[in-house]
C-alpha cells in the first residue's frame, strides 16, 4: 500500500509539473507578452524597462528554467496589475473556495444519497419519475443560470439571504446551492444504477432469505457496494466541480479563487492566472489521491488489487 | 460489445431501411415500443430536429432584427405576464427583440458544439486508438496526457486562453477541443483494449493486416457506437461551456449574439425585468437537455 501511493504521488508530482510548465507557455502564446503586461502608448524605453523588471528580457529556456525553479519554490512571480507577489494572493482566496466546495458537496452528497436511497426503496413508477426529473434537471441546469436565478427569488424577492459577497455562513449557502444541483444529479443517478445492479445479486438474496429487514438490506449491505462507483466519479468529477465553482464565485461576487482569476483575465494579468492554475491543479490531484484513500477504506479488497479507482473511472468510465 | 447499423440510422419517426433489405422492414413499426424509442429518447430527439431547424433557418425565422434597438420598447414583458403579441418574449434593455435573439443565439451555441465536438472528436479517437492498440507505452503517455488535462478545469484554460490570446469564436473552439478530447480517448481506449482479442482481430492479424490498418480498418468501423453516444452527450457539454465562457464576457465577443452572453447582459435588470436574463438560460437548459437525453437514450440503444 505504501509502494502504491508512492508510486501515485511520483506520478501526481509529474502532472503537477506538466501543468506548471503549461502555465508558462501560456505568457508566451501570444508572441510577445509584453502587449498584454505595458500599457497601452507606453514608450518603447517603458516597455523595455518592464521586459527588465519581470525577467521577460532573457532568452525564454533561461526563463522557463527560472520560473520552474521559483514556482517549486513557491514563486509565481509578481501580479502584473497590482503590486504584490501572485501565489499568496490565491492561497489567500483558497479558504473562501474550498468552503463553497465543501458546503456544495455536502449538500450534494446528503441530498443525493437521499434520493438515490429512496429510489432504490420504493421502486414505484412515481418515485422513479421524480427522482428521473430532479436528476436530469440538475445536469441541464447551468449552476452560473441557477445562481442567477437564485439570487433573483431568494435575495432579491424575498430577501432571506445575501446576494453577493462574503459575509458570513449565510453567504455561502446560496452559491453553494447553484453548485451542488449537477453533483446532486451525478450521485442520484449513479447510486441508483448501482444500487439497482448490487441488489439483484446473490449475497442480498442471501441476506433476504435469512430475514433481514429491506431496509438493513439496503442500507447496510447494498449502500456500501454501490458507494465506491459514486466516490471514483465524484473524484474524477472534481475538475468539473471546481470549474463550476469558478464561474458560480463570479455571478455571486464571492472572493474565490474563481473570481481573482476571472478579474484577473479580464485586466490579462498572467501572473495571477498562473498561481490559481498550479493551485487548482494541486488541489485537484490531492482530491483525486484522497478519493483513492476512502476507497480503500470503505472496499477493502482495493488494498490487495493495489488499484486506483479513480485512475480506472478516468480511463475507464 | 455489437453493434447493430440500423440503430444508428433510425430517426425519430420512422426507420430508416438500409439499402438492399427485404422490403418487409418498410413496414411502419406497429407501436413506439418497436422503434425502440423511449418517451425521454423521442423527446430528446424531437428537441434536438427543433434546435437544428431553428438555427439552419434562423434568419427566416426571427420576426425582428435580432440587433436592432429600439429604445421605445425598452424591457416589455413576455406575452404572458402582460406583453404584446409583437414581441412575444419581451425585449431587453435597449428594446431588442428577445425571441429573435434566443433564435439567433442558437445558430452560435450550436456551431461551436457541433465544431468543437468533430475536432475534439477526431483528435481523442485518435488518441485512444493509438492508446488502446499500439502497446504500453503509448497507453502511459496517454492516460498521462489524460490526467494532465484533468487537472486543469475547462474553465481556467478558457480564462488562461482569454487572458494570453483575447476573445474570439476560434479560441473558444480551441478551449472547447482542449477540454473535449478526454471523453473520447477515454472509452475508446478501453473498448480497443475489450476488442484486440477478439477472434476477428485474431484473424486479420493472422492474415497478416498491418497494424495501421488493423486499427483503422478493422478496430475504429466496431467503435462507432460508444463514439456516437459520447458525442452526443459532448454536444451537450460544449454548448454549455461556450456559454458560460461568454456569461463571462471571455467567450464569443459581445458583437455577436450568445445565450451567455444574453444573460449577462441581463443581470442588471434582474430585479425588475427578470424574463432578459431567464429566457436565454431557458433556451439553454433545453438545449442541453435535449442533447443529454438522446445520449441516454442512444446509450441504451447501442449497447
Amino acid at each position: 500500500m505504501i509502494n502504491f501511493f508512492a508510486g501515485r504521488l511520483l506520478g501526481l508530482l509529474s502532472v503537477v509539473l506538466a501543468v506548471v510548465s503549461i502555465t508558462f507557455a501560456l505568457i508566451h502564446l501570444s508572441g510577445d507578452p509584453i502587449d498584454a503586461l505595458a500599457p497601452p502608448g507606453a514608450s518603447p524605453q517603458d516597455r523595455d524597462n518592464l521586459r527588465a523588471r519581470y525577467g521577460l528580457d532573457e532568452p525564454v529556456p533561461v526563463q522557463y528554467v527560472t520560473y520552474l525553479a521559483d514556482a517549486v519554490r513557491g514563486d509565481f512571480g509578481d501580479s502584473w496589475r497590482q503590486d504584490r507577489p501572485a501565489l499568496p494572493a490565491v492561497l489567500n482566496r483558497l479558504p473562501a473556495t474550498l468552503a463553497l466546495l465543501g458546503a456544495a458537496l455536502g449538500i450534494a452528497t446528503v441530498a443525493g444519497v437521499g434520493l438515490g436511497l429512496i429510489s432504490a426503496l420504493y421502486p414505484q413508477r412515481l418515485m422513479t419519475a421524480l427522482v428521473n426529473i430532479v436528476a436530469l434537471a440538475g445536469q441541464a441546469i447551468p449552476a452560473f443560470w441557477l445562481g442567477t436565478v437564485l439570487i433573483l427569488v431568494v435575495a432579491v424577492r424575498w430577501r432571506l439571504l445575501p446576494a453577493s459577497g462574503l459575509d458570513g455562513a449565510s453567504s455561502v449557502v446560496l452559491p453553494a446551492l447553484a453548485l451542488a444541483a449537477h453533483p446532486l444529479a451525478l450521485i442520484t443517478r449513479l447510486l441508483r444504477l448501482g444500487l439497482r445492479e448490487t441488489m439483484a445479486q446473490d449475497f442480498i438474496r442471501t441476506a433476504r432469505s435469512r430475514g433481514v429487514r429491506e431496509g438493513r438490506i439496503v442500507l447496510g449491505h447494498a449502500a456500501r457496494n454501490a458507494a465506491l462507483p459514486v466516490l471514483a466519479y465524484l473524484g474524477l468529477q472534481a475538475s468539473f466541480l471546481i470549474g463550476g465553482a469558478l464561474v458560480v464565485e463570479t455571478v455571486f461576487a464571492y472572493p474565490g479563487i474563481g473570481s481573482l482569476a476571472y478579474d484577473a483575465a479580464v485586466s490579462r494579468d498572467l501572473p495571477i492566472i498562473q498561481a490559481s492554475v498550479a493551485v487548482i491543479a494541486v488541489l485537484i490531484v490531492v482530491i483525486h489521491l484522497i478519493v483513492d484513500l476512502v476507497a480503500r477504506m470503505i472496499d477493502p479488497r482495493l488494498i490487495a488489487a493495489d488499484a486506483s479507482p479513480v485512475a480506472r473511472t478516468a480511463v475507464s468510465s | 460489445m455489437t453493434l447493430s447499423a440500423p440503430a444508428t440510422g433510425s430517426r425519430s419517426g420512422g426507420m430508416v431501411t438500409p439499402v438492399g433489405e427485404p422490403a418487409v422492414m418498410l413496414r411502419r413499426p406497429r407501436s413506439w415500443r418497436q422503434t425502440g424509442l423511449t418517451p425521454g429518447g423521442a423527446l430528446g430527439l424531437a428537441l434536438v430536429a427543433v434546435l437544428v431547424i431553428v438555427a439552419v433557418l434562423g434568419p427566416w425565422l426571427t420576426p425582428h432584427d435580432p440587433a436592432r434597438q429600439s429604445l421605445g420598447d425598452r424591457l416589455q414583458p413576455p406575452v404572458w405576464s402582460g406583453g404584446s403579441w409583437d414581441r412575444p418574449l419581451g425585449t431587453d434593455g435597449l428594446g431588442r427583440d428577445l425571441l429573435s435573439r434566443v433564435i439567433d443565439g442558437a445558430r452560435v451555441s450550436l456551431l461551436v458544439g457541433v465544431t468543437a465536438t468533430l475536432v475534439a472528436g477526431t483528435i481523442g479517437v485518435t488518441l485512444g486508438l493509438l492508446a488502446g492498440g499500439l502497446g504500453r507505452r503509448w497507453d502511459r503517455a496517454v492516460s498521462w496526457l489524460v490526467s494532465v488535462e484533468l487537472a486543469i478545469p475547462s474553465i481556467l484554460i478558457g480564462l488562461g486562453i482569454a487572458a494570453a490570446l483575447g476573445t474570439s469564436l476560434r479560441n473558444v473552439i480551441i478551449v472547447l477541443v482542449i477540454t473535449g478530447w478526454v471523453a473520447y480517448a477515454r472509452i475508446v481506449r478501453l473498448q480497443a483494449r475489450a476488442l484486440w482479442s477478439a477472434a476477428w482481430m485474431d484473424a486479420a492479424r493472422a492474415m497478416g493486416a498491418p497494424p495501421g490498418r488493423l486499427l483503422v480498418r478493422h478496430l475504429l468501423p466496431n467503435l462507432a457506437g460508444p463514439v456516437i453516444v459520447v458525442a452526443s452527450q459532448q454536444v451537450a457539454a460544449m454548448i454549455l461551456y461556450e456559454a458560460s465562457l461568454s456569461f463571462l464576457g471571455l467567450g464569443v465577443p459581445l458583437e455577436t449574439i450568445t445565450w451567455g452572453g444574453m444573460m449577462n447582459a441581463g443581470r442588471e435588470q434582474l430585479a425588475t425585468a427578470w424574463w432578459v436574463s431567464t429566457i436565454p438560460g431557458i433556451a439553454l437548459a433545453l438545449t442541453v437537455l435535449a442533447f443529454n437525453l438522446t445520449g441516454d437514450w442512444l446509450a441504451e440503444r447501442l449497447r
